[in-house]
């Protein structure tokens, strides 16, 4: 990445408990203007990172910077350059949408008329006099952006924001999203345990899995670690014997098959004849399928991958 | 002015809760059922026509110093932090640009206000129930009198500072339980306590319990001990709040 940086954690590290750390030496980097996609599954620590970000949790151990500053030296000023939705809303469920968003508006020291236009931005107009309690949950996290946008932020963090969305609920958010970043110049960090949903409008992504960085880039990078992950099932009549014959392919258990590595279609010729020479019966040979779905749950989820 | 922002917020946060109807009700109660259901024997009633306005704050003060002011403490010091936890709403604030000094002391300045409301309010239901006593049941010449307003405002300040401790002790259980139950539980335990060793076991060193003093600064037995037990609640007060703000700000998890 050579834009500059809206956020960059170095070394980050923190735990719960001593025996139980939750990340570990995180290097996080969202350039300007970018939407960038932090996925993980639950428990990944994609929360945890985010709200160290913001301050919520106190940091531990490594550095936190946002717009060039480091967190801990400029807390208040930076804080108002970000507008955040930490998982689900956090609203006032006695008050209206627009006395939601008065409640904020001196803090953020902005005019009662930008209400009326982050209303309209989350297409909320017509609601801003209905007590929160009786909104849907869409409507209510479209509140919570509408509070996240109340300062014109540069930076918006929301951390899994579409938990919950029925699919339009979903679609209205990417296109909300896209909109932001692309009208108002937004950097955007959003997290999500279901890349699906952030595929479509990330340009950026960074990958988390039990407290570590797995893949961080843009989605033109990504290929190239698809390539270099590329994989092959293979079932034989003996796939322990397999494994004995593949060594240089690195194979690895897979349910009832195997994967091996391969650089390129020539090899896959080649493992079929290694296995047909050691009179192994080769009942499947079939490269693994590289959609970012797949890659996702390779990285996430398989030892080794 | 940023505490002045934060104190705004606050307030805001309040409008159409629980905090209002508690106010506003929990004050008019005593006044109300005095008027309605209090019988006179001939002898108080002798006794109130001799200076109207001083008996009826008096008993009026009394009321609200021992049971109802205590109670309504412990209630709302749990309520305005729960606004936070109910809603789900803490790390939107602590997210939000304001220092952790001005989101604490607006929220217990917030709850400072509530008390002044409810102590002003009683007063004022006190004073249209003797009027109310006056026209509906029983003739006490109350318009040949004034009230003593110099007398009333110092009753209610010394009753006000009396009761921070009690405030202060309270809001910081009001903000370290995510629970309604525990800190009024608490409360209300710590309030029969102080009462028990009060008037119950005349405990020697009842007037260093905080929740002890609103009740024993109205005794003219501790008449004396009064000035000590003003600064002693202002000094727990302050105790408290520190412990409370060193909590939160230390608090690994904020939200």
């Amino acid at each position: 990445m050579t834009q500059s940086l809206v956020i960059k954690t170095t070394a980050l590290n923190y735990a719960y408990s001593r025996r139980e750390p939750i990340l570990q030496d995180i290097h996080l980097e969202v350039a300007q203007g970018s939407i960038y996609g932090f996925l993980g599954p639950n428990g990944s620590g994609k929360t945890t990172t985010l709200s160290l970000i913001l301050g919520l949790l106190t940091m531990q151990q490594g550095s936190i910077e946002l717009f060039g500053k480091q967190l801990a030296q400029d807390r208040i000023g930076i804080l108002k350059r970000v507008g955040s939705l930490i998982e689900t809303p956090s609203l006032y469920g006695h008050l209206t949408a627009t006395e939601n968003l008065e409640v904020y508006r001196p803090v953020y020291g902005v005019s009662r008329e930008r209400i009326n236009e982050v209303l309209k931005i989350v297409e909320l107009e017509y609601a801003g006099n209905k007590t929160v309690k009786r909104f849907s949950l869409g409507m209510k996290q479209r509140l919570a952006i509408a509070l996240a946008l109340l300062n014109r932020p540069e930076l918006l963090i929301l951390d899994e924001p579409t938990n919950g969305l029925d699919p339009n609920g979903m679609i209205e958010f990417r296109q909300l999203i896209r909109k932001l970043n692309k009208m108002y110049g937004m950097t955007i960090i959003i997290s999500s345990h279901i890349l699906a949903e952030v595929e479509k409008m990330v340009t950026h992504l960074g990958i988390i899995s039990k407290g570590k960085m797995l893949f961080q880039g843009s989605l033109k990078e990504l290929p190239s670690l698809q390539q270099h992950q590329a994989r092959l099932h293979v079932h034989t009549s003996d796939n322990e014997a397999a494994i004995r014959f593949l060594q240089e392919f690195k194979p690895a258990r897979d349910r009832d098959r195997l994967l091996v590595e391969y650089t390129g279609i020539g090899q896959v010729a080649e493992i079929n004849r290694i296995l047909t020479r050691n009179e192994l019966d080769v009942y499947l040979l079939h490269p693994k399928e590289h959609s970012l779905e797949q890659l996702f749950i390779d990285l996430t989820t398989i030892p080794n991958a | 002015m940023s505490l002045l922002i934060s104190l705004r917020s606050e307030l805001l946060k309040t409008k159409r809760t629980s905090l209002l109807y508690l106010c506003v009700c929990g004050a008019a109660l005593v006044p109300v059922m005095t008027l309605f259901f209090d019988n006179e024997s001939p002898e108080s009633l002798a006794t109130l026509k001799l200076d109207p306005w001083v008996r009826y704050l008096d008993e009026g003060s009394k009321v609200l110093s021992v049971v109802m002011l205590p109670m309504y403490i412990i209630l709302i010091c749990t309520l305005l932090p729960q606004l936070e936890f109910r809603n789900n709403a803490w790390k939107q604030v602590l997210t939000s640009p304001q220092s952790l000094g001005n989101i604490f002391a607006a929220k217990f300045l917030t709850i400072q206000l509530f008390i002044l409301a409810f102590i002003v309010l009683f007063t004022l239901f006190t004073m249209a129930s003797l009027l109310g006593v006056h026209f509906f049941r029983f003739n006490l010449d109350l318009f040949q009198r004034r009230p003593d307003w110099h007398n009333i405002a110092t009753t209610n300040g010394t009753i006000y500072l009396t009761v921070l401790a009690v405030s202060g002790l309270q809001f910081w259980f009001g903000l370290r339980f995510k629970s309604f139950l525990a800190p009024v539980g608490i409360g209300f335990c710590l309030w029969v306590l102080a009462m028990m060793s009060a008037m119950e076991y005349h405990w020697p060193h009842a007037s260093k319990i905080p929740y002890a003093f609103s009740l024993l600064a109205l005794f003219p037995k501790y008449a004396a001990k009064v000035p000590l037990m003003l600064w002693s609640s202002l000094g727990y007060c302050i105790v408290f709040l520190t412990l409370a703000f060193l909590e939160f700000k230390m608090k690994k998890i904020k939200a």
